[in-house]
């Protein structure tokens, strides 16, 4: 029956090509989270804890600034398929302030550099290449480099500044291409 | 051999081999071997070159008239102060020593080399692509903060949709609007 082998494969070749179109845009980070509310609860509690961040830093209140951010470390922070790449980005953006803060003010509840590099592979998790190129995530890849640097693992530390420096070398190119 | 022939138109009885003292000097010498070699028969020897020349110019050449003036000038002159001895070998061991100064301690506020070349590379980095984020930070915050928006009228909608059908669901069912 070629009719019906025919109409099979077409069937077949659809369904194959629709699955494909869905990883990649999963891969790209296209597809809109599962669960848009995690991703908008998300957002909402860290809009606060940020002002809130910001409040206690306008009143040079460093070590209150540090505790709260690191309070963000025990939440349940949504996956990429709960929150897609936005959710990534916020957790990146809270670990790369914290870490910012922690390194600007090694006096404030002092941390050893491995305790910093453990924070650090915390917030960046091993998919952090899947994601869209973006700002938080290289600035954390970043602060990688500064804590290697600590270390003195200068090898490993440059290696992390120049995928910064790719990562940004790309934002950059998009943001530029864009105003042409 | 040396020979004396006054006769000869040589009275000053100048060798005929070029090197020999003449016969005269000679005896000067001996003279004074015999006072025990006191005193100098120089001075009365360059006396004696002098008028022997005055009364006999010798020919020159004009290279070895060239030389014998550019000695003259040069005692003359005298040495220039940058080709004395002291400076000549003195200035470049000064020169040597305070390269190796400036290159080997460490002046204020430099640190000494570290790693060499991947210490320098690292250095300074870290602040560049802190500058880089606060450049970039403004525009993906507003895209971040537009997504959660996005998700925000997603779940709105979501939610007035659920609402509409359960009032619907109320209303068919004859209960209370």
């Amino acid at each position: 029956m070629p009719r019906a082998q025919t109409f099979m494969a077409l069937l077949a070749g659809l369904a194959l090509g629709g699955l494909l179109m869905v990883v990649g845009l999963v891969q790209a980070g296209r597809l809109a989270p599962e669960r848009p509310a995690a991703l908008v609860a998300l957002g909402q509690m860290l809009e606060a804890e940020h002002r809130r961040v910001d409040l206690l830093l306008s009143r040079d209140e460093i070590p209150g600034a540090i505790e709260a951010l690191e309070e963000l470390r025990g939440y349940r922070w949504p996956s990429r398929m709960e929150g897609g790449d936005e959710a990534i980005m916020l957790k990146h953006d809270v670990y790369g302030r914290l870490l910012r803060l922690r390194l600007d003010h090694p006096d404030v509840d002092p941390k050893q550099p491995k305790q910093l590099l453990a924070t650090m592979e915390e917030g960046l998790s091993e998919d952090y290449k899947e994601l869209d190129v973006n700002p938080f995530t290289s600035r954390l890849v970043a602060l990688r480099g500064e804590v290697l640097e600590r270390l003195k693992q200068d090898d490993d530390a440059l290696t992390a500044y120049e995928e910064a420096l790719n990562m940004n070398r790309i934002l950059l190119d998009r943001e530029l291409g864009g105003d042409k | 051999m040396t020979t004396h022939d006054s006769s000869s138109g040589d009275p000053d009885g100048q060798s005929g081999q070029a090197g020999q003292a003449p016969d005269w000097e000679a005896a000067l010498r001996r003279g004074q071997a015999a006072d025990g070699g006191q005193g100098g028969v120089e001075p009365e020897l360059g006396v004696l070159n002098l008028l022997r020349h005055a009364r006999e110019p010798a020919q020159l050449s004009g290279r070895e008239l060239d030389r014998v003036w550019a000695d003259v000038a040069r005692e003359v002159a005298g040495v220039p102060w940058w080709r004395r001895p002291w400076v000549m070998f003195g200035a470049p061991a000064l020169a040597a020593a305070a390269v190796l100064a400036v290159v080997l301690l460490p002046g204020e506020g430099v640190a000494p080399p570290q790693d060499g070349t991947l210490a320098d590379a690292t250095a300074g980095l870290g602040a560049v692509l802190q500058q880089q984020f606060r450049t970039l930070e403004p525009v993906a915050r507003a895209r971040v903060t537009a997504a959660i928006g996005d998700g925000r009228g997603t779940l709105r909608g979501e939610l007035l949709a659920r609402v509409t059908a359960d009032a619907e669901a109320a209303r068919t069912q004859g209960g209370a609007p």
